[in-house]
């Protein structure tokens, strides 16, 4: 977050730690740099809160972090206090937290390499709504990891050959089940093609509003979403997919975490105009999805074509089913159960 | 002969002993205003622009007056360099090393050091009140200088040729 703009194309390593030590508290980093690479590789979210023991999200637990690996016994506990925390923020923000006004508004903030970090401390407040947050106290940097591949099982059920086009989709998972993962990777799939399947690359529009998708720093997305796709950054959904439509002329319009009504809205919006639609959702199961209020109006005017349920084991963004037809009865799946292209945990 | 050669540099000497003195004094309030002018430049940059801090300080360091344009050039070098201080710290070692060179006092440097403390770290209303509370001290300060720069100059600028006749003609 230096003054100077980094342009470098994006990284296709999935190893996230080179991006994140920089940021990392001298202690912190320090500490995690004894562990082992296969522990590292396991790691899905960094906590710190001023006062308390660093926990790790290791595997979907939480697991306090002592030298060397998860630690059992609680005084071998790496204790935060406020100096870390303060130390922290002054390396995400770049010694510049007036200048993150919007990212405190929101409560978080995305490092360069795509990583998120969520925020908390004391709100304050203007018109009893939310300016900004003080006494920075709790950071969660979400780890955020490339899948070169992980969509590679889903891409034949979403193409839909005859007609050319890519069939209307909502990926469904729990939280950490990878849904962000395999969106990104099916994004690069359909913006770059996928010669085996004749699909040819096609112009993708992302409204990525908390820029987890594409990571994007100033606007340039730093993970690899393809070389056809064009990014929203940072922009609410359903303004973000309107202005993608009307200005950027998608074939195939992606978002993440659809829910609010608006965001349904525009869907339907787009989805008259032509164009395909790629979205995720949070939700344990397709009955849950079926009871979430703004979902039922998508499902309901025959929005989506698709529905792939990722689950968390083995590892995040298995393929578990894919849904379609009238009633979104479950297809068959020939790659049930196998680990589509090895997604890392994180990122979901 | 040899005498007066003598006589000569010493007043020459001290002359020049008591004008160097002298223009410190009035040196420091045109340093003052300098800074003064700059941070006013560096609380535009904060609360308009929203420039990241390294940015900033360039940016200052590229448009204030030459007296103070070091102190920002060498703090936005540092903290591009991102030796892992943070703003605190590369602050103060560009305030150690501005006050190298300067007719600053020690009082005034620790006035711009101890913004240092606070830059970066809080939200654009909190930056403001700080840069406001250090402007104000700075003008303070500038009052005391130039009263200090009129009593003293001229008075150090006399007593230096005027010491050195004295002594002069004691030893002559």
């Amino acid at each position: 977050m230096n003054g100077s703009v980094l342009i470098e194309p994006p990284v296709p390593c999935t190893d996230p730690w080179p991006r994140l030590w920089p940021f990392l508290p001298e202690r912190v980093a320090c500490l995690l740099k004894g562990w082992p690479r296969s522990l590292l590789g396991a790691v899905e979210e960094i906590r710190l809160r001023a006062g308390r023991p660093l926990t790790l999200t290791v595997g979907g637990q939480a697991v306090p972090a002592g030298p060397g690996g998860p630690a059992g016994d609680p005084a071998a506990v790496l204790q935060l206090d406020g100096s870390d925390l303060q130390a922290c923020v002054e390396l995400i923000s770049g010694s510049s937290l007036y200048a993150l006004e919007e990212e405190l508004k929101r409560g978080f903030l995305t490092l360069p390499g795509g990583h998120r970090v969520g925020l908390t401390g004391q709100a304050v407040l203007n018109d009893g709504r939310v300016r900004s947050l003080k006494h920075l106290a709790g950071l969660n940097i979400r780890v955020a990891r490339e899948a070169r591949g992980a969509a590679r099982p889903v891409v034949p059920h979403l193409y839909d050959r005859e007609a050319d086009r890519i069939r209307h989709t909502i990926l469904v998972s729990p939280p950490g089940g990878g849904k962000t993962t395999v969106l990104r990777d099916l994004v690069r799939l359909i913006s770059s093609g996928v010669p085996s399947l004749h699909l040819a690359g096609r112009a993708v529009g992302l409204a990525d509003e908390r820029s987890e998708v594409a990571g994007c720093y100033r606007g340039q997305p730093r993970l690899d979403v393809g070389p056809n796709t064009d990014v929203l950054d940072n922009c609410p959904k359903a303004e973000g997919l309107m202005m993608l439509l009307r200005s950027m002329g998608p074939r195939v319009l992606a978002t993440d975490e659809i829910g609010q009504g608006s965001d349904v809205d525009a869907l339907l919006e787009a989805q008259n105009a032509g164009v395909s639609l790629l979205a995720t959702a949070h939700a344990g199961s397709v009955g849950e999805l079926f009871r979430r209020p703004g979902l039922q109006r998508l499902l309901a005017a025959g929005a989506v074509e698709r529905v792939v349920v990722l689950g968390r084991s083995p590892t995040p963004g298995t393929l578990v089913e894919v849904r379609g037809g009238w009633h979104l009865e479950p297809l068959e799946v020939k790659s049930r159960g196998q680990t589509p292209g090895g997604v890392g945990p994180g990122s979901g | 002969m040899v005498k007066l050669l003598g006589a000569s540099v010493l007043v020459l000497g001290s002359g020049l002993a008591g004008v160097s003195v002298g223009g410190n004094y009035t040196r420091r309030p045109r340093e003052l205003k300098s800074l003064q002018t700059a941070l006013k430049l560096l609380a535009t940059e904060i609360s308009y622009a929203l420039s990241p801090l390294p940015e900033a300080m360039a940016n200052v360091a590229a448009r204030s007056p030459a007296e103070a344009a070091s102190l920002f050039r060498v703090a936005g070098a540092e903290l591009a360099a991102n030796t892992g201080g943070g703003a605190a710290q590369a602050w103060q070692k560009a305030t150690a090393r501005f006050g190298l060179n300067t007719s600053l006092t020690g009082n005034d440097l620790a006035l711009v050091n101890q913004l240092g403390q606070a830059l970066g770290i809080s939200d654009r209303d909190d930056q403001m009140s700080h840069l406001e509370l250090v402007l104000h001290q700075i003008d303070l300060q500038i009052d005391e200088a130039q009263a200090a720069a009129a009593k003293n100059a001229r008075l150090w600028n006399y007593l230096g040729f005027l010491g050195g006749l004295a002594l002069a003609l004691i030893l002559y």
